[in-house]
């Protein structure tokens, strides 16, 4: 039983840490980022199974982590007033050519970074952006001018 | 018509009407999390060892272990009979919280006898001369299903005779 509850218990702090750490942390994933996702991942195993090293533990943590994330998921289907909660919203960044700095500064995202990503999209210059929004999978779609 | 991409409530997803309490919920948790740092370099999760000592005429003991562990950690305790008159028979007794869900690795030196009651363990060593110290070392490790605080007294005995007695609590974390 207590698996169960480590593994719910993990399941629950690292949901809130992603959805509050905020999107900057999932946009940009750095070789180091890389590296200390493998490390949270090392971290988080030795929490959950401890020292157990059965396949029915694997299986019971593996399992609930399956069945929390199938329930979020469809929490946030079902109840429409939590999906800002559980999924998150998107964000407007550049309203016709302009950073909205408040916005980015929530976001921990410097306008170098936005120019990065609207270079990526073949944009050349900020001006040129009608829309950008920062999605809720933390990636930034552009709109430009005149489309 | 307007150009508003679809899905977008430029009150909402601009200027964040409606989110202020969101907002606040997230520096909450980041507060959280530094408080929960913090605590933990302050020994709130253990596991510094604190010392406790009781007295009396015959003889002294000290008892070095920590007070908070957290499951599967490997720990030491350290206890010391000073011995003001002679001992007989030094025996201590480890209460519950010692022993229950708790593996015991070794014990050193070891003792001449070890025995158990429904609520101790009782391990008991070759006679003390006066002025003599003697230091036991115990290495241990918090069994990670067992949490919760436990009596962790320790008590020096002249045979069956209480000499002294520390009273301790073991908090074990998660």
């Amino acid at each position: 039983m207590d698996i169960v509850i480590r593994a719910a218990v993990i399941f629950a702090f690292l949901f809130a840490l992603m959805r509050m750490l905020g999107r900057r942390e999932l946009s940009s994933m750095e070789p180091f980022d890389i590296i200390l996702l493998v490390v949270i991942g090392d971290l988080v195993q030795q929490g959950v199974t401890q020292s157990d090293y059965s396949v029915t533990g694997a299986l019971l943590a593996v399992s609930t982590i399956a069945l929390l994330t199938v329930l979020v998921s469809w929490t946030s289907l079902r109840v429409r007033k939590l999906r800002p909660v559980l999924a998150g919203e998107p964000i407007v960044l550049i309203e016709d050519g302009e950073v909205v700095e408040r916005n980015l500064r929530r976001q921990r995202l410097t306008v170098e970074e936005v120019e990065q990503e609207a270079r990526l999209e073949q944009i050349g210059s900020l001006g040129e952006v009608r829309w950008a929004i920062l999605e809720t999978n933390g990636q930034i779609s552009f709109v430009e001018k005149g489309r | 018509m307007s150009d508003l991409p679809q899905g977008i409530d430029l009150p909402r997803h601009r200027d964040f009407e409606g989110k202020q309490a969101g907002q606040w919920l997230r520096h909450g948790f980041l507060l959280l999390l530094t408080l929960f740092i913090v605590a933990a370099l302050f020994n709130v999760f253990g596991a510094e060892p604190a010392t406790e000592e009781a007295g009396a005429a015959a003889a002294t003991l000290k008892v070095t272990a920590p007070e908070r562990v957290r499951g599967g950690l490997l720990y030491q305790a350290r206890l010391q009979i000073h011995a003001n008159e002679a001992i007989g028979a030094p025996t201590l007794a480890f209460d519950k919280g010692w022993i229950e869900e708790t593996t015991i690795n070794t014990v050193q030196p070891e003792p001449a006898e070890t025995t158990t009651d429904s609520r101790h363990l009782k391990i008991r060593y070759p006679p003390l001369p006066p002025g003599r110290t003697l230091n036991v070392y115990i290495a241990l490790q918090a069994n990670p299903n067992d949490v919760g605080s436990h009596n962790a007294d320790v008590a020096l005995y002249d045979a069956d005779e209480e000499i002294a007695s520390v009273d301790r609590t073991q908090v074990n974390f998660p």
